[in-house]
């Protein structure tokens, strides 16, 4: 699953460890989401998305199998 | 919850103490004098991590975002569930390396190990099915 957190984050000018601190997650796990090597829980991905003002389908790009 | 790790640090120590002290009367050899060792220290660590997590502010921050963080459980559970499969393949070779190498009396211990971890296996799978 793709996401457009670092995107987004960058285009605000919040820096990584106050996302992680303010969403109550280490800074490992912000990098981790940006580099799509973790996907967050249906939880972190709703506050995450809350953090923004924006809906999880704004942040996360959700694609089936094929890449559809 | 951080009480009970306190006190659990203060029983280990205790314990540690005792078996350590019962070995130097002579009553048990140096296996038990080796585990009051280890059980000390295991204790002292325990101890020494709590007074920080209480006295500093910003190591205690950062321990409650470690144990909060869903990355690390995720990790953790990862890690788990790698040493049982690791565990599994490197018995299960062992038993046939030292059935090879005649050490017939170590097969019984490797061989047996597989078959209760699988066992373990299986009764975890089937109480998480129920509780999930």
């Amino acid at each position: 699953m793709k996401n457009r957190i670092e995107e987004i984050r960058k285009a605000r000018g919040i820096r990584q460890e106050d996302f992680a601190k303010a969403l109550g997650v280490s800074r490992q796990t912000i990098s981790s989401l940006e580099n799509g090597r973790y996907n967050p829980s249906i939880f972190l991905a709703h506050n995450i998305a809350r953090y923004f003002g924006m809906a999880i389908e704004e942040v996360f790009l959700f694609e089936d199998e094929d890449g559809r | 919850m951080k009480n009970r790790r306190f006190a659990a640090s203060i029983l280990w120590i205790v314990v540690g103490i005792g078996l350590m002290i019962w070995c130097w009367l002579g009553s048990a050899d140096e296996y038990w004098n080796g585990m009051g060792t280890a059980l000390v220290v295991v204790g002292i660590l325990q101890l020494v991590r709590h007074i920080r997590y209480r006295t500093d502010e910003a190591y205690r921050e950062n321990v409650d975002v470690e144990a909060g963080d869903e990355r690390n459980k995720y990790i953790a559970m990862k890690a788990w569930s790698w040493a049982g499969y690791l565990y599994v393949m490197i018995a299960a070779v062992a038993s046939v390396v030292l059935k090879i190498a005649g050490f017939e009396e170590l097969v019984p211990l490797t061989a047996g190990s597989v078959c209760l971890i699988m066992v373990i296996y299986w009764l975890s799978y089937l109480f998480l099915r129920k509780k999930y």
